[in-house]
């Protein structure tokens, strides 16, 4: 890489950076209007769009054409699966949570899912936590204000997530390992809460729940602790 | 609320059904991204075969960890980046064994050069341009321009999935359209010169 990548010359207008996402839609609607008001304004930019239109749609077009996978693949794929979904009751189960010693999420990822090990009841429960955390996001997005607030990273163990951007408490929990499913996903329903990590080698779960104000948060904690028959241990984690 | 967004949420969905271990939803989710993950494993890794070999992992591992999918990034991205972090792999070991730029030519159906004078060049070769072009970029133009003009990924995406900096992201995309310009330019004005 012979490029200056990470700065642009001065002669480069801030806009012309953001035209590409101009053009495929993803800009946030103030950064949307701020562009459309600088195109209005510069020519070069103009010529920049659309020169970059045509570019984009030459790309499209340029990967279309391409031949994707042979059949024989899907085949290989869902052989796989289906093995693995009739061996699975009997599997050992192993899983090693490496903590992650670079900085890249991917390699976390990837070191996360290698082992990849999965409960029972995670299945069913990620998913109730997905539609949960789904229908958050919706009403996050309706209370979203004019000026979106940026998803700030955060890290937890080198795997980075950008978080809902919404005031949330985080609990460290174990369940017990006789706890029935249903159980949990009601404890996970009533608290509104989901799973954002784990499970670590000693079986604990990292639950992010709305916080919305402290008494409540100390109450919820209270209740949580009380339900020993399904939960081993419980602490609020320092945000 | 732009389209890719939508079709995120409806995707967000099926990832649900898939952690649920709902197999049809999960063929759902292979046909939509079987070729865009093949040609995305492509812009790293030359080798057809080596390619398809990875896409099957990354599938596989999508089962595998669609119940860790926590919704904190597009499941587009989520995907990629499980297909990028293997692609990596295998061009590592690659790259130990021989001393290859990695381009996508070897995909690219292209025109002979010794068929003759072009007079007029429709679609299709300019498709096939496009695709001589792109495979004349660096592997990092190559995967950028793949993620925001094909992909329709917002830079924050871009972002989480390179790991680098918003700014270097619009940095990159910037210098490689103009990399990818000049190209084109270069290769539009040998094929109108009969
Ligand atoms: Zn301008």
């Amino acid at each position: 890489m012979t490029e200056p990548e990470e700065k642009l010359g001065s002669e480069v207008h801030p806009a012309a950076t953001l035209l590409p996402w101009y053009l495929n839609g993803t800009l946030r609607e103030e950064e949307r209007q701020e562009v459309a008001r600088h195109l209005r304004e510069c020519q070069p930019c103009r010529t920049e769009l659309d020169e970059l239109s045509r570019l984009r749609q030459q790309v499209k077009a340029a990967y279309a054409d391409l031949p994707g996978l042979s059949p024989q693949a899907f085949r290989s794929v869902m052989a796989t699966i289906r093995d693995e979904r009739r061996s699975q009751p009997e599997r050992q189960r192993v899983f090693r949570w490496e903590r992650a010693e670079s900085s890249s999420w991917l390699d976390a990822l990837d070191r996360w899912l290698r082992p990849m090990f999965a409960p029972r009841w995670v299945p069913v429960l990620a998913s109730t936590l997905i539609i949960g955390q789904l229908a958050l996001l919706l009403w996050v997005a309706g209370q979203e204000p004019a000026i979106a607030p940026r998803n700030i990273p955060t890290s937890t163990d080198g795997v980075v997530s950008r978080g809902i951007p919404t005031a949330t408490a985080r609990y460290r929990v174990a369940f017990q390992e006789t706890a029935p499913e249903g159980k949990i996903r009601t404890v996970l329903h009533d608290i509104g809460g989901r799973i954002v990590d784990g499970p670590s080698p000693d079986g604990f779960y990292t639950i992010e729940v709305p916080a919305s104000d402290q008494a409540l948060l100390e109450k919820q904690l209270e209740s949580l602790q009380r339900q020993a028959d399904l939960i081993r241990s419980v602490e609020r984690l320092k945000s | 609320m732009d389209t890719t967004h939508e079709q995120n949420i409806v995707e967000v969905q099926i990832m649900a059904a898939v952690a649920s271990g709902d197999t049809q939803a999960f063929e759902r989710l292979y046909h939509v991204y079987e070729k865009r993950v093949f040609q995305y494993v492509s812009t790293f890794v030359r080798d057809q075969t080596v390619a398809e070999e990875i896409v099957v992992d990354v599938m596989v591992a999508v089962w595998r960890g669609a119940c860790t999918f926590t919704n904190t990034s597009r499941v587009s991205t989520w995907i990629f980046g499980i297909a990028r972090h293997k692609a990596i792999d295998a061009l590592r070991k690659v790259i130990r064994s021989e001393h290859e730029s990695m381009a996508l030519d070897n995909v690219a159906h292209l025109p002979n050069p010794a068929e003759g004078p072009v007079e007029s060049i429709d679609r299709k070769q300019v498709a096939a341009l496009t695709r001589q072009a792109i495979a004349k970029l660096s592997r990092e133009h190559q995967e950028v321009i793949r993620l925001a003009f094909f992909e329709d990924l917002p830079y924050e995406e871009i972002a989480i999935l390179l790991g680098i900096p918003v700014n270097t992201v619009k940095t990159r995309v910037y210098y490689a359209k103009q990399q990818l310009k000049q190209q084109l330019d270069r290769l539009l004005s040998r094929e109108s010169v009969p």
